[in-house]
């Protein structure tokens, strides 16, 4: 009759005492350590996905506010633009950077896009409102958002004025800032 | 003979183990499915919405004889050479660009649509997004300037996704 030697996966059975009643299991089954290091491939294997998962949902809306700030931003320089040249165009005496006094200041200003008020920074700018039946970001009517937009001016020459925008903005991702800035010339 | 086999408690406590880890492992790939999902949308429209927007910008920047349509219908006749102000918003925007062509910008369909000269109206978003709105806020005094507003939404349920974006262009030439 032929014996087969009985193995256990880690070497040979009679190694192992098998005299207690219940101890039918003992050297077959897992270890502790090899449970340990299943769960462990188990567990970064689902985590590993899942966080980059996040991490692109979590980079795509900070991507979605950045382009709106962008575009915000790209507003307010358009606006200090168009104020040049409102002046430029009603009156040639007129000083090319009339109404854009308080732009000048450390704290800067605000511009509403739909009648060009421009409006002094304190310390804590206004945030831009969202009207809901206009569809439009502006500082007369609507909820506030979370976009603050400050415009600065500084003058490099007689004739040269540097503009910055600022659109800044806190989600549950933290602060974030978008700047764009321009040269202006007379003319 | 005692060693061979597995007992029906083994078999049970086995079978609920691989359950759980079965329902774990499944539960989170359908979660990364979603998250996925999620993403893409995201994705989709910002770059839809963002092209487009960024594309009309540029092309009114440096065009000349701005004309607010107050409906969509309201696309005036080429030789185009007329100016209309519209400080409460319109849906369609004509003017002619740097090269001298005729071109309306509307939203058609739930797509923004571009039309040049006597030609069709050519969509500038994917028919995966849905414009919800674009309008035109044209305002001169004296110096025209145009607000574009736009919003476009795409997915659904827990993947819905929207955005909404405003930029002005202050007209670069000189037109008086």
């Amino acid at each position: 009759m032929v014996q087969f030697k009985k193995m256990s996966l880690f070497g040979p059975q009679d190694k192992y005492q098998l005299n207690k009643p219940f101890d039918v299991a003992q050297g077959k089954g897992f270890s502790l350590l090899e449970t340990t290091i299943a769960i462990a491939i188990l567990v970064s294997a689902i985590i590993g996905p899942m966080a980059l998962s996040s991490q692109s949902i979590r980079s795509a809306s900070v991507a979605k506010n950045t382009i709106t700030a962008s575009n915000l931003a790209q507003e307010g320089l358009e606006l200090v633009k168009n104020i040049r040249l409102n002046n430029r165009l009603s009156d040639p005496k007129k000083n090319w950077m009339n109404g854009l006094a308080t732009c000048g200041s450390a704290n800067g200003c605000f511009i509403d896009p739909k009648d060009l008020t421009v409006g002094a920074c304190s310390a804590n700018c206004a945030p831009l409102q969202f009207d809901d039946t206009l569809d439009l970001y502006n500082y007369d009517s609507g909820l506030d958002t979370m976009f603050v937009r400050i415009i600065r001016t500084s003058d490099v020459g007689s004739d040269e004025v540097k503009v910055s925008s600022s659109v800044r903005w806190s989600d549950r991702f933290g602060n974030h800032d978008f700047t764009l800035s321009t040269s202006m010339l007379d003319w | 003979m005692q060693k061979k086999g597995f007992t029906m408690l083994e078999m049970i406590v086995s079978m609920g183990v691989f359950a759980i880890a079965v329902l774990i492992g499944v539960g989170s790939l359908l979660a990364l499915t979603n998250a996925q999902k999620k993403a893409l949308v995201l994705q989709s429209t910002q770059d839809n919405l963002r092209f487009a927007l960024e594309t009309i910008a540029r092309d009114i920047r440096t065009g000349d004889f701005y004309y607010c349509g107050s409906n969509i219908s309201d696309v005036p006749p080429i030789p185009h050479n007329s100016l209309k102000d519209c400080s409460t918003g319109g849906p369609s925007f004509t003017f002619n660009n740097v090269a001298g062509s005729t071109i309306t910008y509307q939203s058609q369909n739930n797509r923004i649509q571009k039309k040049e000269g006597n030609g069709d109206f050519q969509p500038l978003t994917s028919p995966d997004i849905t414009i919800e709105y674009l309008t035109f806020y044209v305002i001169s005094n004296p110096h025209p300037r145009v607000t574009i507003v736009a919003k476009g939404v795409s997915g659904s349920g827990s993947t819905r996704s929207e955005l909404n974006l405003q930029t002005t262009v202050s007209q670069r030439k000189i037109q008086r």
